[in-house]
């Protein structure tokens, strides 16, 4: 029963998924298993408030704004001693557990628009926005869960909360137009004019947010607010398409220190496609996660450092980290949201190379940190807990803090659990760098060790593995951190010729058979099946 | 953050040649024993192709039990039907004979297509990089039969916010699972303004700590659900909550990953041990919400009609 269970999930799966079957299949196939699911919501046709209030409000408040009002002065907002706004409990639960705060209608600013800079957006953004979602906020897609037609209630009921939209009304919409070619010399040009504007002030020389102005910038109503990481496209809150970076640069985001930037290139059409060509060009569309992190062998040694040419022959894998909101204290808006690493072997060593980004390079207490984590011992049917192992599974980690720039080797069997700290001296070396807002360690470990100290890290075995990490300048340590469940890593075997040999040899050993088959049947086949064949010649 | 939806490892190179080969093999014999008008093959045939495709198409991929089970079902099924008459199996029998001895341009292209097929498969086979332990972990195990549930502690030990309710738990109580009902779904019939008021205190709880895995709509898509394997449980698809009795699902809920048994892979799942955080109360609150948001009503062993 379970097993068909399984099998009907994995197929509503795959058929949603295969662009090609997409159009018609899931029609036909999967509307008796979604049957239960979307009727209610396509069924009832809720005028825009209560759908509002049923899907919105949780986070954006039910009056609109997630903020507290001061009730002395219906203008302004109650502030936390920080300078970061209250947000009201009972209005909009969610809102003080994620970050960016979802946002206030009132002052009718909204980030992705068509309309020029500072004026309000045309329904036709607002309804894209909201199918769409915000990608690298809380803010989800709501396309599957709403019909347009309910959408476009929803938007009239968000425009009643401000004023603006009656009073204003937008200009000419931005014409986008076609891209440009990203040709070498487009990229190139694009990097200058991204020196030439000063982009980097915020979003840092490399564009990993690390700018000399990114930690004090602030948005309109006083909270915090980082500048985009050009390398985590996926991330950006108005899509990642360069047609979309383009809209980003031509009307800025309202509300926010983001400008527009509509004025800075006079009469040339080309400037604004180099510069969002060089942006779209440094971040890869989706991040490249795998269940595996393969480690690749080499007889060589070893490089020493992060920048040894070994580490560009292999592909990051990168691994999603959550919020550790598991056990309290939790903690709901971490910092660091994504680690990559590449791993090497040779008959000694194995090697890791492990980057993250991070605005600030912090040295002192609480100091940048990151946890790898595989089991004490390896069995086959169990692991320990992902959570820094259990009494009856022990976990083995190994942290590095900025401060010490040092690994240490430790015995864990729990969370809260006192750490055992194991040899690390003769089984560990790393070596850090730092530059332009990303972390990079490389963390070499001896494959050999006694039992005492951690695994003895054997060829062609899938051992589990674990990460953490901390942002010492978001005053994350202990609990407060990022984290993932279990992955593999897997020391790939040396590359072998022998299955070429084998498949050539299949190869000529079937072709072989068949010739022998091939001289058997033209002596065989004329007494007993020339009749047929020649019936079938005859219609042919 | 980008989604992934569940891990794959595509089929490499030679695995995706082998697998065009042998489709083209079974298409080519398709063909010929339609122009021969061999239908008892031909069916046995598509059934295979069916069955092959289906076993390419669905991702991630299937248990092997259940691609066997398919194979020795419809192969039984087609060589009983052939069998029984005499005539047919001859028939039968004779097409596949003429496929490899008769002189047709259908057994130029299947002796072509053969040794490639053969040549990729075994290239594929032996240059196969080791699969990763399958983990097929148990959804829904078998419950233990009593769970004690510890309240959190309350005070000032925690700073992170908890429900809107606090405390409201018993001292390390014991519960029959068997014998447990939401002390809160009476109301619905008894006290509807009271039952909204709780499904509301319930909403404000999902949205103070699951929505970040399950997500906004309950569909298992919070943005931190990337980060972990197994996802967190899609509420609105029918094989969750809406096929579990409520007693279950409140056991998941006060136990998390960490209570499941070993077949349900304990270690590895996301899932908070809630009574460590949340009250009874706020427990059943939460459970009324999800059913109430999705439309779904718990598994009951009564009557429909009694409860209606
Ligand atoms: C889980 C919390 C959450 C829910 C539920 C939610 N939003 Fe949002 N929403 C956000 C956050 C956070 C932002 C701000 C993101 C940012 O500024 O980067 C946002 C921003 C927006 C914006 C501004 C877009 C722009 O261009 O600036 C609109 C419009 C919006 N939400 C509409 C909706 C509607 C309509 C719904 C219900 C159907 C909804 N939201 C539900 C969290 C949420
Ligand atoms: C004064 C600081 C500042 C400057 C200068 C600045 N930006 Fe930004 N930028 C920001 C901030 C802050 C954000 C993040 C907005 C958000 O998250 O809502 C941002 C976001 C972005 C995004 C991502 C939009 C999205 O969809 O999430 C792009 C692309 C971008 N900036 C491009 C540029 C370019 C190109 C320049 C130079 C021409 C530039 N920025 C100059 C502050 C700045
Ligand atoms: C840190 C992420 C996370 C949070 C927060 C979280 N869950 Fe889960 N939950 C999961 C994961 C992952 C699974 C799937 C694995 C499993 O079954 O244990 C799951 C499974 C479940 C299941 C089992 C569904 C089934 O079909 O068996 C229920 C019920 C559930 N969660 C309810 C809740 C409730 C209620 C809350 C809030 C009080 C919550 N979860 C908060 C991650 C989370």
């Amino acid at each position: 029963m379970r097993e068909i269970g399984i099998l009907l999930n994995n197929l509503k799966k795959s058929l949603l998924q295969k662009s090609v079957l997409s159009k018609i299949l899931p029609i036909v196939l999967t509307l008796p298993l979604y049957h239960f699911t979307t009727l209610p919501l396509l069924c009832q046709d809720l005028p825009g408030k209560a759908i509002f209030e049923q899907k919105c409000a949780q986070c954006h408040g039910v009056n609109g704004t997630p903020f507290q009002q001061d009730p002395n002065n219906p203008s302004e907002y109650l502030k936390h001693p920080d300078g970061t706004l209250k947000t009201d409990e009972k209005a909009a639960p969610a809102a003080s557990l994620v970050f960016p705060r979802p946002r206030d209608f009132t002052r009718g600013a909204f980030k992705v628009r068509a309309t020029p800079n500072g004026e309000i957006p045309f329904d036709g953004d607002l309804v894209h926005i909201i199918a769409v979602g915000m990608p690298g906020s809380s803010m989800p897609s709501w396309k599957e869960a709403l019909t347009e037609h309910q959408i476009r209630d929803v938007v009239a009921y968000i425009k009643t909360f401000s004023d603006r939209f009656q009073s204003e009304k937008p200009s000419s919409p931005l014409v986008i137009g076609k891209p440009l070619k990203a040709t070498e010399s487009s990229l190139k040009k694009g990097r200058e004019i991204f020196m030439e504007l000063q982009c980097f002030q915020c979003h840092g020389m490399e564009g990993r947010a690390d700018g000399p102005s990114a930690a004090g910038l602030n948005d309109d109503w006083g909270n915090p607010i980082p500048p985009a990481n050009f390398h985590k496209g996926w991330n950006f809150r108005g899509g990642h398409h360069v047609e979309n970076i383009y809209r980003t640069i031509m009307t800025g985001f309202n509300g926010t220190p983001m400008p527009s930037y509509a004025d800075a290139f006079g009469d040339d059409k080309d400037k604004p496609w180099h510069l969002a060509n060089y942006i779209h060009s440094l971040s890869a569309d989706q991040p490249n996660t795998q269940e595996v992190l393969s480690a690749r062998y080499t007889s060589d040694k070893l490089p020493d450092s992060p920048d040894g040419a070994l580490w560009n022959k292999l592909d990051p894998v990168d691994f999603p980290l959550s919020g550790q909101i598991i056990q309290e204290p939790r903690h709901f808006t971490p910092s660091i949201d994504m680690i990559s690493v590449r791993a090497a072997y040779n008959n000694e060593e194995v090697a890791l190379l492990l980057e993250w980004d991070d605005p600030t390079r912090d040295v002192t207490a609480p100091a940048d940190s990151v946890q790898i984590q595989i089991p004490m011992i390896l069995k086959e049917s169990e692991k320990p807990y992902f959570m820094e192992g259990d009494p009856r599974n022990p976990a083995n980690l190994w942290r590095w803090d900025a401060k010490t720039d040092r690994l240490s080797n430790l015995r864990s069997t729990g969370m809260k659990s006192s750490k055992r700290a194991l040899e690390s001296q003769s089984l560990f070396s790393s070596s850090s760098t730092f530059s332009d807002g990303q972390w990079r360690l490389l963390v070499k470990r001896k494959r050999a060790s006694e039992p005492l100290q951690g695994l003895s890290l054997e060829g062609s075995q899938f051992v589990p593995i674990a990460f953490s990490a901390w942002d010492g300048g978001k005053k994350e340590q202990d609990f407060r951190r990022s984290l993932s469940t279990w992955y593999y890593i897997f020391l790939e075997p040396p590359a072998s010729k022998a299955p070429y040999a084998y498949a050539l040899f299949a190869f000529f050993l079937v072709a072989g058979l068949e010739r022998r088959l091939l001289k058997k049947s033209s002596k065989l086949e004329v007494p007993c099946l020339a009749g047929r064949r020649g019936s079938s010649k005859s219609k042919g | 953050m980008a989604g992934v939806l569940y891990w794959e490892r595509g089929p490499s190179g030679p695995e995706m040649a082998s697998q065009i080969f042998l489709l083209a093999l079974l298409t080519v014999l398709l063909f010929f024993f339609a122009r021969k008008k061999i239908w008892s093959a031909y069916f046995l045939l598509l059934v295979t192709l069916l069955g092959y495709s289906l076993y390419l198409w669905i991702k991630p991929p299937l248990p092997s039990s259940l691609v066997w089970m398919y194979s020795a079902l419809t192969t039984l099924a087609a060589f009983l039907y052939v069998s029984v008459n005499e005539k047919e199996l001859q028939n039968f029998k004779k097409g596949f004979q003429s496929a490899v001895t008769e002189n047709h341009p259908a057994r130029r292209i299947l002796f072509l297509i053969f040794p490639f097929w053969v040549a990729t498969a075994v290239f594929a086979r032996t240059s196969k990089q080791i699969d990763p332990p399958l983990s097929l972990r148990i959804i829904h195990p078998e419950p233990p039969s009593q769970i004690e549930i510890t309240p959190p502690p309350t005070g000032e030990a925690y700073s992170a916010p908890r429900g809107r309710s606090a405390g409201g738990g018993v001292k390390g109580k014991s519960m029959d699972l068997a014998a447990l009902e939401n002390p809160f779904r009476k109301l619905e019939k008894e006290d509807p303004q009271q039952f909204l008021e709780s499904v509301l205190q319930g909403k404000h709880l999902y949205y103070k700590n699951c929505f970040f895995c399950h997500g906004d709509n309950l569909e298992g898509k919070g943005h931190f659900a990337n980060a972990f394997n197994p996802l967190p449980a899609n509420f609105q698809d029918v094989g969750t909550i809406a096929m579990l009795q409520e007693s279950f699902v409140f056991w998941r809920v006060a136990k998390g990953g960490p209570g499941l048994p070993d077949s349900s892979h304990p270690w590895s799942s996301a899932m908070p041990q809630w009574e460590n955080m949340l009250s009874e109360d706020e427990m059943w609150k939460v459970l009324l919400y999800i059913y109430n948001a999705t439309g779904h009503a718990p598994r009951t062993w009564e009557l429909a009609s009694e409860k209606k």
